[in-house]
């Protein structure tokens, strides 16, 4: 279909690509030569490559910055918020698939309305419930915020749930399977590409959340990597290759998460945008 | 009614996500409506005081609100329309499937998986006047004075800046979703339309626009909310500053009810955030009623 347009036309679209494509991998290119530069470099001759590239700067960022705890941090608190966030809402969407009872279609749009109430809306008296309960400063008051947000993925199992026939359970159940068997062997597996898609998101979205740790994690030694990120680079201790050595060892991770699992993170964003 | 009688099964199934979902997110939202007619010091519960409106009163009255307000509009006005545009015109360029499209679109999509907060470190940095990249970009080029411009520090370009990040950040998810729309399309409407002698312009403008309607509205509209509800890049990169000129409502709100010790006024700025995403949200259900209908 590109072939059929006209020269000029051609020309135009490259042109557009690569401008974008540029100010994208711009930056990059600018973190990697800056942060591989000695401070009177960066100073002199901004845009030369480093003469004597110092590696050694990423493990001085990574100590400097307490990337281990920053990692660990983020890494643990979005591994169980995501497991906690997919075992709830695949159980609540399967039930709100596969079962009736009364006030059924009530709970689903109850589930619903939360996608109304973004957390800057609740942000405030969140705090204040947490701090009533003495969770302020622990790592449970971002977990149980994130276990809270449960809206899209709810409507994202039951919708897929209900996809998966229910005379599949009903024929388990004449077997005398038992409700609870039905649920863990039979339905869940059927529907893990929906949990996968659902961990995928999730995790996107936890990992560089920022607004609860910020108000939430004040000390020292709970901080994620975006607090930890914003910490390091306000400090005027730090030199500037530091600073951008820690920036890249901030972003390279996800990166390369990225491009291992560029397809299912692609669709999964995708899938979760247009369902809801 | 099948199984309703003989198993209460669901319960056990349900009871986990309900109870989470309604203490720490239903519930608070709850307490922020009624806080929001109250004032207190934010540490004492005995301090509470009914008010009524009154925060509401005060909101129209402060010339802060109006400010963050107004910020905020123009945010979402230029990030929304300039994402909507270069999304579109990115996505139709990329299923046109030039050669190197993948490699193209892997690397627009690279902004999605970074958090907002390295980001903005990463451009607070680049816009530093002396050592960033714009800076001798500027003096490399022949504009001295504009290399030792703050770009974060003058009330004229803090928000503009902060705007430019923006849309490099979520460009890339807006074509996602564009191409993901573009696909939709059945071929053989684009294959009829081309058989009949029209030319790529035609098709795009009166086969795939039209199609593409649905798609957009839900674009216009995440792009809407989110625009509405910007935080981290701007505490990231000016925290509102300077003097005002980059905040907008989320910051206001949080500096109010978290720095400046009034968690009242700051719920009732949250509750007017409620009520405008509220109504982005009735508009889209408008829209996309009235779209089927036409159709």
């Amino acid at each position: 279909m590109f072939k059929s347009l006209p020269l000029i036309v051609r020309i135009g679209a490259y042109l557009l690509l690569s401008i974008l494509a540029l100010s994208i991998l711009l930056p990059f290119a600018w973190m990697i030569a800056t942060a591989l530069k000695t401070t009177a470099e960066i100073s002199q001759s901004p845009f030369s490559l480093p003469a004597t590239p110092n590696f050694g700067v990423f493990a001085e960022a990574w100590l400097q910055g307490d990337f281990t705890r920053l990692y660990l941090n983020s890494l643990g608190i979005t591994a169980i918020a995501v497991t906690g966030i997919v075992a709830c809402c695949s159980a609540a969407g399967y039930a709100l698939a596969h079962f009736e009872f009364r006030a059924k279609e009530a709970l689903f749009l109850y589930f619903l309305a939360g996608m109304m109430i973004p957390p800057q809306v609740i942000l405030v008296p969140s705090f204040k419930i947490m701090a009533t309960l003495g969770l302020v400063n622990s790592y449970w008051s971002v977990i149980l915020t994130y276990f809270a947000w449960v809206p899209f993925a709810i409507f994202f199992f039951r919708a897929y749930f209900a996809g998966i026939p229910r005379e599949l359970a009903e024929a388990a159940r004449v077997e005398g399977i038992s409700e609870w068997d039905i649920y863990l062997r039979v339905m869940l597996p059927l529907a893990s590409p929906a949990m996968a898609t659902v961990a995928i998101v999730y995790f996107i979205w936890i990992f560089n959340d920022f607004m609860w740790p910020l108000v939430y994690l004040n000390d020292q030694s709970l901080r994620t990597v975006t607090l930890g990120m914003m910490a390091f680079q306000g400090s005027h201790a730090a030199l500037m290759n530091l600073k951008v050595a820690a920036l890249l060892v901030a972003t390279a991770p996800p990166l390369i998460i990225f491009l291992i699992f560029r397809r299912q993170i692609q669709s999964g964003l995708v899938e979760g945008a247009l369902k809801a | 009614m099948r199984r309703s009688g003989r198993s209460k099964f669901y319960i056990w199934l349900l009871l986990p996500a309900f109870f989470f979902y309604t203490v720490f997110w239903m519930l608070p939202a709850v307490v922020a409506f009624l806080s929001s007619f109250t004032q207190w010091n934010g540490v004492s519960l005995a301090s509470i005081r009914w008010v009524g409106l009154a925060n509401y009163a005060e909101l129209f009255n402060d010339r802060w609100f109006w400010n963050a307000l107004r910020n905020n509009l123009v945010f979402v006005a230029v990030v929304v329309s300039s994402i909507v545009i270069l999304g579109m015109t990115y996505a139709l360029i990329l299923n046109s499937k030039p050669r190197g499209h993948s490699v193209f679109s892997t690397i627009f999509f690279i902004p999605i998986v970074l958090s907002s907060v390295v980001i903005g470190l990463l451009f607070t940095q680049m816009l530093s006047p002396t050592v960033g990249l714009v800076g001798p970009a500027l003096s490399a080029i022949g504009m001295p004075e504009a290399a030792n411009h703050q770009w974060l520090g003058s009330r004229d370009t803090a928000l503009p800046m902060i705007m430019v990040v923006y849309i490099w950040r979520e460009l890339g998810f807006a074509i996602l979703l564009l191409i993901a729309g573009l696909q939709t399309i059945p071929k053989d409407y684009l294959e009829a339309a081309r058989i009949d002698g029209a030319t790529p312009w035609d098709i795009t403008r009166y086969v795939t626009l039209p199609l593409m309607r649905p798609i957009l509205t839900v674009v216009i509209v995440l792009a809407t909310t989110n625009a509405f509800l910007l935080f981290d890049l701007v505490i990231v990169m000016t925290n509102g500053g300077p003097f005002h000129a980059s905040e907008v409502l989320s910051v206001f709100m949080y500096s109010e009810a978290f720095l400046k010790g009034n968690p009242g006024y700051g719920t009732a700025i949250a509750m007017l955030l409620f009520v405008i995403i509220l109504c982005v949200s009735g508009l889209q259900l408008a829209l996309s009623g009235r779209g089927q209908k036409a159709n």
